[in-house]
C-alpha cells in the first residue's frame, strides 16, 4: 500500500493544517506534469487540477516564469512536440547525433479514429492547441488529454482559403475560435463574406458575425502559406490589406468584442519598406513586426499596445550572417532578452545569438519540418463547461471528450 | 519615526520589541499602526514565541525597504532597471552587491527544519508579509519538485484519504505516470 507513515502524525503541525491559500500557493509553483502525477497523493491534490480558480493561479504563475518552452508542429498525420531546452543542450553541441530523440510525438487522444488525416496546428494559447484538419477543428489540452471536436459550419468553403484564429479574452474570460473564410473573386483576388466565431465551454455553435473587408496576407497564395499571427492583449493580429489598397498594415480581431481593427505601421516606415514582406509575432508579450530584407533583418515591438508612437526597433541584424539559411526567417521566441532569439525558417529551427553574431542550428530530423510551428506551454486549462466536476481518469488511448459542438 | 518601538505579544504571552519601520514589512501590522488603534502591545494570537523572533528577524532585514525585498522575491531579477530615468553603472554595481548579500542572508535565514517552515508560512500568511511568504512557499514547493508521490506523502506527513476503490484507481494513474516519467 502506498501510504505515508502514519505514526508521524503526532507532530504539532502537518500539511493539513495549512490553510488552502498556502497549499494552493505552494502547488501552483509546480509544473503541470507534476501536478497531474501528484493527483494520487490525496483527494485535495486530485481535485485541485480541475479547480478553475487553481487552474488560473497555476497558469498565471507559469506565464510569469515561462518554464518548459515547447514547440509544436504538425507533419502529415502526426503532431510533434519539441522541448527546446533539452533540444538545445544536446543538439547544438552534438551536431545531429541526438536528433531523432528530440521530437516527441504528441499523443492525440482522437487520432486512432482519424489515422489518415493531415493536421495543421492553427493556434496555441494558454496550453490549449487548435488543430485543423479536413474533418473539423480539434481543441486539445495535450497535458490533460482533454479535447473537443468542432465540426465546421455547414457551408461551402475551402480550407486552403480559410484563416483560423484561436485565443483568449481576459476581459470576457472566454476562449474563442474565429474562422475567416475567403472566396475567389478572380484569379488573384479574394474576398471574405463569412466570419464565424465559436466560444469554447458553452454548448453554442458557430455564430456568423458577417464578413470583413481585410484580406489577410497569405490568403491569396496558392501554396497555403502558413499564417503568421500574434496573440497579444486578448486579440489576434495578422498582416492584411484593405479592400482596395495594396499596402499592408496589421489588423486585430479582438476576442472580447469580436471586432476587427486596423493598426498602424511604425512611423519611420517609408513607402518602399512596405513593399517587402513583413509579418507579425508575439515576442516577450509585445506585438512585434519583423521584416527580412536582403541587407538586414529587423524586429520592431509595439511597447505600448495601440500607441503607434511606441513602435521601437528592438533588433536588427545584418543579413550576411543569415544568408546561409534559406527562406524567410520567422522569430518564434526571445530566449534571452537582447541576446538570443529562437527562429524558424523553411529549413529548420535556429537560435540567433545576437551577442556573438552567429547562428546555431537545432538539429532535428529534416523531413519532419513544416513551418507552422507554434509556441506551447503546458497548462491545466479545461475545455469543458462542466468546471469543477470530478476528473476522469486520464486514459492511455481515449482522452476525455468534452461536450461536442453542433454544426451550424 | 525610525526609533518608534512596537511591542508584539505572542500566543503564549511573551512580548517582543520591534522598530516601527521593520514592523511595516507586515501589511497586517502596517494597517494596525496606520489605523491608529495602537494600544501599546499588539497581540498576535496565531504566532507563538518560538517563531516570532524569526519573523522579526526577517522584518528587520526587509522593513522600510520594500523595493529590495520585492526584487529578491522575484528571484533577484531587477525588472524595473530599464525604466529608471538615470541609469548609473556605479549604482548598478552597488545594487548587485546588495542583492548578492541579501541572497546570502536569505540562504542562511532559510536553513531550518520542516516544522519551522510550516510555522513561518502560517505566520507570514497571517501577518501578510509577502516576501517571507514567497520565500517559504517556494521552499516548500522545491521540496515537492522531482519527488515521487510516495516520498511526498512521507516527507509532508500526508495521509492518502482515498477510499479503497479510489486508491486502486489512483495506483493505476501513478503507475502510468511512472512509465511516462521514465522518458523525460
Amino acid at each position: 500500500m502506498k501510504r505515508g507513515k502514519q505514526e508521524q502524525a503526532s507532530r504539532e503541525i502537518t500539511w493539513f493544517v495549512l490553510p488552502s491559500e498556502i497549499e494552493d500557493n505552494i502547488l501552483s509553483r509546480l509544473p503541470v506534469k507534476s501536478l497531474l502525477r501528484f493527483r494520487c497523493v490525496c483527494k485535495h491534490w486530485c481535485n485541485l487540477v480541475t479547480n478553475p480558480y487553481f487552474i488560473k493561479m497555476q497558469l498565471n504563475r507559469s506565464n510569469q516564469i515561462k518554464e518548459g518552452l515547447k514547440l509544436v508542429h504538425a507533419y502529415g498525420a502526426e503532431v510533434y512536440c519539441i522541448d527546446v531546452e533539452a533540444c538545445r543542450n544536446q543538439c547544438v553541441e552534438t551536431r545531429g547525433q541526438m536528433k531523432i530523440k528530440m521530437h516527441k510525438e504528441l499523443v492525440l487522444p482522437f487520432r486512432d479514429q482519424f489515422k489518415n488525416l493531415f493536421w495543421e496546428v492553427s493556434g496555441s494559447c494558454n496550453g490549449l492547441l487548435c488543430l485543423s484538419t479536413y474533418d473539423g477543428l480539434y481543441l486539445l489540452n495535450p497535458a490533460t488529454q482533454e479535447y473537443k471536436r468542432l465540426p465546421y459550419p455547414k457551408i461551402r468553403f475551402s480550407l486552403k482559403l480559410t484563416v483560423f484564429g484561436f485565443g483568449y479574452s481576459p476581459r470576457t474570460d472566454e476562449y474563442k475560435v474565429v474562422m475567416i473564410i475567403y472566396y475567389y473573386r478572380s484569379e488573384h483576388s479574394v474576398h471574405c463574406d463569412d466570419v464565424y466565431v465559436y466560444t469554447v465551454g458553452t454548448n453554442s455553435s458557430w455564430r456568423s458575425i458577417g464578413g470583413t473587408e481585410y484580406r489577410i496576407e497569405g490568403t491569396e497564395n496558392w501554396f497555403h502559406y502558413p499564417y503568421h499571427h500574434a496573440l497579444v492583449n486578448g486579440a489576434i493580429h495578422w498582416m492584411a490589406r484593405g479592400k482596395l489598397s495594396f499596402s499592408m498594415a496589421p489588423i486585430s480581431f479582438d476576442f472580447g468584442d469580436e471586432k476587427f481593427r486596423k493598426l498602424s505601421l511604425p512611423k519611420s516606415f517609408r513607402q518602399e519598406d512596405t513593399t517587402h514582406p513583413m509579418w507579425l509575432a508575439e515576442l516577450d508579450g509585445f506585438l512585434s513586426l519583423y521584416q527580412c530584407k536582403v541587407e538586414n533583418f529587423n524586429i520592431w515591438a509595439m511597447k505600448d499596445y495601440g500607441d503607434v508612437q511606441s513602435w521601437t526597433k528592438v533588433f536588427s541584424v545584418a543579413n550576411p550572417i543569415l544568408c546561409s539559411i534559406w527562406g524567410l526567417f520567422k522569430p518564434l521566441y526571445i530566449l534571452k532578452k537582447d541576446e538570443e532569439v529562437l527562429c524558424e525558417s523553411d529549413s529548420g529551427y535556429f537560435i540567433l545569438d545576437l551577442v556573438k553574431g552567429k547562428i546555431c542550428r537545432l538539429y532535428l530530423r529534416d523531413e519532419l519540418y513544416n513551418s507552422s510551428t507554434k509556441i506551447y506551454f503546458e497548462s491545466l486549462v479545461s475545455l469543458g463547461a462542466d468546471h469543477g466536476s470530478k476528473q476522469e481518469r486520464r486514459g492511455k488511448e481515449g482522452g476525455k471528450l468534452a461536450v461536442e459542438a453542433t454544426g451550424d | 519615526m525610525s526609533s518608534t518601538k512596537i511591542f508584539l505579544k505572542s500566543s503564549d504571552d511573551k512580548t517582543f520589541e520591534i522598530d516601527e519601520t521593520a514592523a511595516r514589512a507586515s501589511e497586517t501590522l502596517k494597517n494596525i499602526i496606520d489605523g491608529g488603534c495602537l494600544d501599546g502591545v499588539i497581540p498576535l494570537p496565531n504566532v507563538s514565541s518560538n517563531i516570532l523572533p524569526k519573523v522579526i528577524e526577517y522584518c528587520k532585514k526587509h522593513g522600510g525597504d520594500n523595493g529590495s525585498s520585492k526584487k529578491i522575491a522575484n528571484g533577484g531579477v531587477d525588472k524595473d532597471k530599464e525604466i529608471l530615468p538615470d541609469y548609473d553603472e556605479e549604482e548598478d554595481k552597488r545594487e548587485k552587491v546588495r542583492v548578492d548579500e541579501l541572497k546570502k542572508w536569505e540562504e542562511e535565514y532559510m536553513d531550518f527544519d520542516q516544522q519551522v517552515l510550516y510555522d513561518l508560512m502560517l505566520a507570514a500568511n497571517y501577518l501578510h508579509i509577502k516576501g517571507l511568504l514567497d520565500l517559504t512557499v517556494e521552499k516548500a514547493a522545491s521540496m515537492i519538485r522531482g519527488r515521487t508521490p510516495d516520498q511526498i506523502r512521507e516527507n509532508f506527513n500526508i495521509n492518502s484519504d482515498f477510499t479503497p476503490e479510489e486508491e486502486e484507481e489512483m495506483i493505476l494513474i501513478e503507475d502510468e505516470w511512472d512509465d511516462e516519467w521514465a522518458f523525460d
